[in-house]
């Protein structure tokens, strides 16, 4: 694979797995644990609406996270050999695509090095 | 220009040692998460099967009927069977084993009720048959976990007695007038979460010792399925840490005539390769055009 193929999967991977963190941990944990600090109806434990969508998101959603995750991972560790990052870079980059939000600007940067790198190498 | 180091010699060089014990502590972690992952699904699925050893129990004869083949799906439940003793169908089973002596079960079949089919229910274990308490009659209401025939097929030795190898209901159609269903029932001790449809009435269970079912009930394929997966990806980052570590180390052993240092770099990583990349255009060609597994 060429390596603006391997960006543009590890690009894909990275913004796969970020949404779904923003799902998982902005929207689904508050709907699922939100009974904890509210009395709210549809909030409530075992028969709330909210609550049970919270329940959904965190089982079903959180199960294809896990999975995802390691295809992310692999798709950040081949780009990161073919672009030559620094390990240390690499290793911010990977941990970062488990932190919502932050893994969007961690894929920016990502990206930005690695587009250096394509130009450099077509120069 | 980057500072440029020759490349260590082989595995064993101390600048790689710091990635080797990494690489060492990450697959120690992974493999017993793993573990720890996988023991937790194995323990719901022991813990869905303790449940249903205590489950409220059936109506026998609503789980099978006299001519029904074993239902499977339902084996080691309890369940309450209503009837009559047949004390002179009386059979012992040997081989079983209570602790550390060897006895004999005491199996008196039931005339199930409404029906002309009887049920042998294994009342308890008995040291020997001589001195076995005498087999109850009359009316019966006993409770205990649904056994399918057994199947271990080992010989008669004596085939003119009442004492049999194993509990097999094709053995014993011969020896009874009565029609025979294809199960048996454990008699289980008595539990205090029973209703009063399932409390025993001249259950048979005096000077008998209790015994365990010999099938348990099977937990479903799902119990305990989200921590054996949990397992199986805490073994697939083991594998993967691996393979970070054999590439890394293979790169940095590799004899390496460009610019570009990769092997470690300070937290400002990033913007000295990012200047190493553009200051070298000649040799990131190199690299990105060196054949490499992806």
């Amino acid at each position: 694979m060429s390596l603006s193929g391997n960006l543009t999967a590890y690009r894909i991977m990275a913004t796969i797995v970020g949404v779904l963190l923003v799902v998982l941990c902005l929207i689904g944990l508050p709907l699922h644990y939100g009974y904890l600090v509210s009395d709210a109806a549809w909030l409530a434990k075992d028969s709330g609406a909210g609550w049970q969508l919270g329940a959904d998101i965190s089982q079903y959603l959180g199960v294809a996270h896990g999975w995802l995750y390691m295809i992310f991972l692999l798709t950040a560790f081949l780009l990161s050999r073919k672009a030559a990052w620094p390990m240390p870079f690499t290793i911010v980059t990977a941990l970062c695509g488990t932190i919502p939000v932050l893994s969007f600007w961690a894929e920016h940067r990502a990206t930005k090095l690695t587009r250096v790198a394509i130009e450099a190498s077509a120069a | 220009m980057a500072a440029q180091t020759s490349p260590p010699r082989n595995m064993f060089s101390p600048r790689l040692w710091g990635a080797h014990a990494l690489v060492v502590i990450f697959v120690t972690g992974a493999v017993l998460l793993g573990v720890w992952q996988y023991q937790s699904s194995q323990q719901d699925k022991q813990d869905q099967v303790a449940q249903l050893v205590h489950a409220e129990p059936k109506a026998f004869t609503d789980l099978i009927g006299p001519n029904d083949a074993f239902p499977w799906e339902q084996i080691g439940r309890p369940v309450t069977v209503s009837g009559i003793w047949l004390p002179e169908e009386t059979i012992f089973i040997d081989g079983m084993e209570r602790g550390d002596q060897v006895g004999f079960w005491a199996v008196t079949p039931v005339l199930v009720e409404d029906t002309e089919s009887a049920v042998y229910v294994v009342r308890g274990w008995t040291p020997e048959v001589g001195t076995a308490p005498p087999a109850p009659r009359g009316r019966v209401t006993v409770t205990g976990w649904l056994q399918p025939s057994d199947w271990t097929d080992v010989a008669d030795d004596r085939k003119s007695d009442n004492v049999f190898p194993q509990l097999d209901v094709s053995d014993l159609i011969s020896r009874t007038s009565y029609d025979l269903y294809s199960a048996y029932v454990v008699r289980s001790p008595v539990e205090p979460s029973w209703p009063a449809s399932s409390l025993p009435v001249n259950d048979g269970a005096t000077d008998v010792a209790d015994v365990p079912a010999p099938q348990l009930p099977e937990p479903e394929a799902t119990t305990g399925l989200r921590n054996l997966l949990y397992a199986i990806e805490w073994w697939l980052f083991g594998v993967f840490a691996i393979y970070v570590w054999w590439r890394y180390v293979r790169d940095t052993l590799r004899p390496r005539t460009d610019g570009v240092d990769d092997s470690d770099g300070g937290d400002d990583g990033d913007e000295e390769s990012a200047e190493d990349v553009t200051s070298t255009p000649e040799n990131a060609p190199q690299e990105s055009h060196v054949p490499s597994k992806a």
